[in-house]
């Protein structure tokens, strides 16, 4: 999440001399520093190892499940399943949200600021170790190749605030305007956000290549 | 040799082909591109018109809109779902500001200018090639319309586009300049509606078209609404600064007096218009669009396309007809038992329905008390509080496919589909209402009666969770065979904003500004005229059973000997509660203050049914909304020249 920030004046006492208002708007920047992929291919002996991955350091991340229109995250007595949320309690005075009920109903004010999350990550694609059978043992066997592996895709992100917080895949899955409870405004609806959709699954292959 | 020839023979060919030529010329009529010689047709100005018809579906029935027009006046404050939204800030009852990056009166701005700007390309263009005038009429009706609205809503608003004051603008130009009151009234108001008047036919040109009694009404208001602006009787700022006189050189008194020829020269040529002969059939789903009704931003169940809005699921926005949602309260909540309540099996027993009585629940406005001890206090001759709200909640499960025939509510007594499970009562019964919720688990902290099968709820303990829905804007569907129906969907009726009955309270008002009345058509016999109407009664919607009954005499006889600007208010409040007139009439007569300081209401948890007392802050600048913020991040103008577009006190 940001937080909302009071860009004005403070009296003597330290009381803000004016409400939060339309001066207080900062233009955020959402694009990374820097992203790019990796490809990789080690190979000793017989074995050898493939790695595709992607990352991305810095930038927005905008996750409808934690901003408030995707009524996951609002932080009220009346929506049953929220999120798991670290939120401000009298005893827990170092949260990371506000307190439940202070900021109202189903559409807390500034509840959008309570989706974006440092966008950084490092996410493994797929990953692939595998082993050829020596030529010489496989003539005897009557085969020409013989190579067995084990694939992962997607088996794991490093680096992402986003992922370390929700478990989740921190690569956008939606449009602005799409997989929330209330769609982002028309003029945001090209935005790429995290939203409820189907996230990209893990899978696990094992397999053999044989030639006779 | 031979070479060449083939050569030659190709040459030729090639020519040929590029020689050849098409013998008919393509006819190209582009659809994409609109130019104002579009105007110049027939066919243009009726693709205009049906725009500005279309465009009040953004603005009335629109539950944003709807909550600027009400939540802060006494008719309405935040409901439970409402909290620390829009809904809280507008009431005026906590440290939350109205702001201009956060005004739902925005609304009206972002969609009245565009379509003054298609008015004024109606009027220019077909003006100069002579389309008739009743049909340009429709177009000034609706630009002196939005007018009106923006006057009243933000103070001076501008004549020029960019193009001109009241030119169809086809400039880029980024800057504004605001025209202060009196001159939108004297330069656009008054003689668009004048002339819309005099031009209008007396029956619309299709059902729900503007007419003359409709341009009257309008300019009867706007005249009472400009005497009033230059009375200025509790000395409201107005901006842009300007004096409180009028450059035609008349006084608020003269006014006043058209306000009230013009009211009643309307009511004494009704054309097709006449008010119901019940208030019931007003607002009844299957009388929409009747004789009363002179305006309203119209939708269809029939077709998706021409209803503008979904007919299964509204997200609530654009132009949906959203508005009634606020005022519903969360009845899909109330538990009754399958079984004897010493080993309940709950069940919610009233089930969200596409029916004028129930609805889809969004809980963010809520009544406050004076709603039902002051406003509604007759509750038994006045028909008014039973055609305005629901109060009985009836078990209709057997829709939703719970099989039981009947359930065990209240006391342990059975109850069965079309019974009441829950009733607001109109009066606090002499036995202390048992909210304890400890046997009769109602799921919404409903309380219990002795001997009494439904939960009851009385006018001392409604809260900002729990208060009568406003059938009157429930919703209407003949589509639901046995079943539910689209409870999702946004309402397919009409969301009504002119009424034939508004003309008798603006000459009953403009009367009591001074006006010098007819025979038989005083302040008294206007609004009697509308009470005697509110007597009569053919239907009880909370004992859902007809009741056929004329207590005018008895509604007559309470009327006060003397009317004064209150018990119009009062009485205006009592014909249009929930219809979104209150903010206006409040702001109209600068008595927003005085009637709506302070509100009783119980608060927004479950069960919560003590009454307490909120106080507004209602300051002089509230009497105009802030223009809105994307208005001002679009014009390319300086900090300061911005700022002096703002409304004072909202920067």
């Amino acid at each position: 999440m940001i937080r909302v920030k009071y860009t004005g004046d403070y009296n003597s006492d330290g009381a803000p001399t004016r409400a939060i208002n339309a001066s207080d708007r900062q233009i955020l920047n959402m694009q990374p520093n820097f992203q790019g992929g990796l490809n990789t291919r080690v190979a000793y002996k017989g074995f050898d190892l493939n790695i595709v991955g992607v990352f991305k350091s810095g930038g927005l991340l905008n996750s409808t499940l934690y901003g408030s229109s995707g009524y996951l995250n609002n932080l009220n007595a009346r929506a049953g399943n929220n999120v798991r949320v670290d939120y401000w309690t009298p005893e827990n005075t170092g949260a990371k949200y506000p307190a439940p009920g202070g900021i109202g109903g189903d559409n807390p004010k500034y509840g959008s600021t309570l989706g974006y999350f440092d966008a950084s990550f490092l996410k493994i694609r797929t990953m692939t170790l595998g082993y050829n059978v020596d030529s010489k043992v496989l003539g005897r066997l009557g085969m020409n190749t013989l190579r067995v592996y084990f694939t992962a895709q997607n088996p794991f992100v490093m680096f992402s605030p986003y992922h370390r917080e929700s478990g989740m895949d921190p690569e956008t899955n939606s449009y602005g305007n799409e997989n929330a409870a209330v769609p982002l405004s028309s003029a945001l609806r090209r935005i790429l956000t995290i939203g409820t959709n189907t996230p990209s699954t893990r899978n696990y292959i094992v397999g053999v290549n044989l030639t006779f | 040799m031979k070479r060449l020839h083939i050569k030659n023979l190709k040459a030729a060919a090639v020519l040929t082909l590029l020689f050849t030529s098409c013998t008919k010329i393509l006819d190209e009529k582009p659809r994409a591109i609109y130019t104002p010689e579009y105007f110049k047709t027939e066919k243009g100005v009726y693709g205009g018109l049906t725009g500005m018809y279309a465009h009040l579906r953004w603005i009335f029935g629109n539950a944003y809109f709807y909550n600027s027009c009400m939540t802060g006046t006494d008719e309405a404050t935040w409901g439970a779902s409402g909290g620390g939204s829009n809904f809280q800030s507008h009431d005026l009852s906590t440290d939350q500001l109205i702001t201009p990056l956060a005004s739902d009166a925005s609304n009206l701005w972002y969609n009245a200018f565009p379509n003054i700007n298609t008015a004024n390309g109606v009027i220019e263009n077909a003006t100069a090639v002579g389309i008739s005038q009743a049909l340009i009429a429709e177009a000034r009706f609706f630009r002196a319309f939005d007018y009106f609205m923006l006057v009243q809503t933000f103070g001076g608003v501008p004549l020029d586009l960019g193009s001109g004051e009241l030119a169809f603008n086809i400039s880029t130009l980024r800057t504004s300049k605001r025209n202060t009151v009196p001159e939108v009234y004297t330069k656009v108001i008054f003689p668009d509606l004048v002339k819309a008047v005099n031009d209008l036919p007396a029956s619309g040109r299709v059902i729900g078209g503007v007419t003359k009694t409709l341009a009257s009404l309008y300019l009867s208001k706007a005249y009472l609404t400009y005497g009033w602006w230059l009375q200025n009787p509790n000395n409201i700022p107005t901006y842009p600064a300007t004096n409180r006189t009028d450059p035609d050189g008349h006084d608020a008194q003269w006014y006043f007096q058209k306000a009230y020829d013009v009211a009643t020269q309307a009511i004494n040529n009704p054309g097709p218009f006449r008010l119901q002969s019940t208030y019931y059939d007003v607002n009844l789903g299957s009388n929409d669009r009747n004789s009363e009704l002179l305006l309203y931003a119209d939708h269809t169940e029939s077709s998706e396309l021409f209803n503008g809005s979904s007919l299964t699921y509204a997200g609530g926005g654009d132009a949906d007809n959203f508005a009634v949602w606020m005022l519903t309260w969360n009845y899909t909540s109330i538990t009754s038992s399958k079984t004897n309540w010493s080993a309940p099996s709950t069940v919610n027993s009233v089930q969200r329905e596409a029916a004028q009585s129930l609805g889809r629940p969004w809980v963010r406005m809520a009544p406050p008390h004076e709603v039902f001890n002051k406003t509604f206090a007759d509750k038994t001759n006045d028909s008014r509080y039973d055609g305005t709200f629901t109060t009985a909640y009836r078990g209709n499960w057997n829709k939703a496919g719970v099989t039981n025939e009947f359930l065990y509510n209240a006391n342990n007594l059975q109850v069965r589909p079309g019974d009441a499970i829950m009733t607001f009562l109109d009066q606090e019964p002499s036995t202390a209402i048992d909210y304890s919720n400890s046997v009769y688990k109602s799921g919404m902290g409903l309380g219990v009666l002795p001997g009494r099968a439904d939960y009851v709820v009385g006018p001392s303990g409604i809260s900002r969770l729990v208060y009568p829905g406003l059938w009157k804007l429930g919703v209407y569907r003949t589509d639901n065979g046995n079943g539910l129906g689209q409870p999702n969907a946004a309402s397919t009726r009409p969301f009504n904003i002119a009424k034939f009955s508004e003309l008798y309270f603006i000459a009953a008002e403009a009367a009591v500004k001074g006006a010098t009345t007819q025979a038989g058509q005083t302040a008294r016999d206007l609004i009697n005229v509308i009470r005697a109407r509110a007597g009569k009664w053919r239907w009880y919607n909370q004992g859902n059973v007809s009741k056929v009954q004329d207590n005018s005499a008895a509604m007559i006889a309470a009327t006060p000997a003397t009317i004064d600007v209150n018990y119009i208010l009062a009485e205006r409040s009592r014909e249009y509660y929930g219809e979104g007139y209150r903010w206006y009439d409040l702001v109209r007569t600068q008595k927003w203050k005085e009637l709506a300081s302070t509100y009783t209401i119980c608060g927004p948890g479950v069960g919560n049914h003590t009454p307490s007392t909120f106080n507004r802050k209602i300051e002089n600048y509230h009497y105009l909304r802030p223009i809105p913020q994307g208005q001002l991040d679009n014009m390319d103008m300086s900090a300061d020249e911005k700022a002096t577009y703002q409304n004072p006190g909202y920067l």
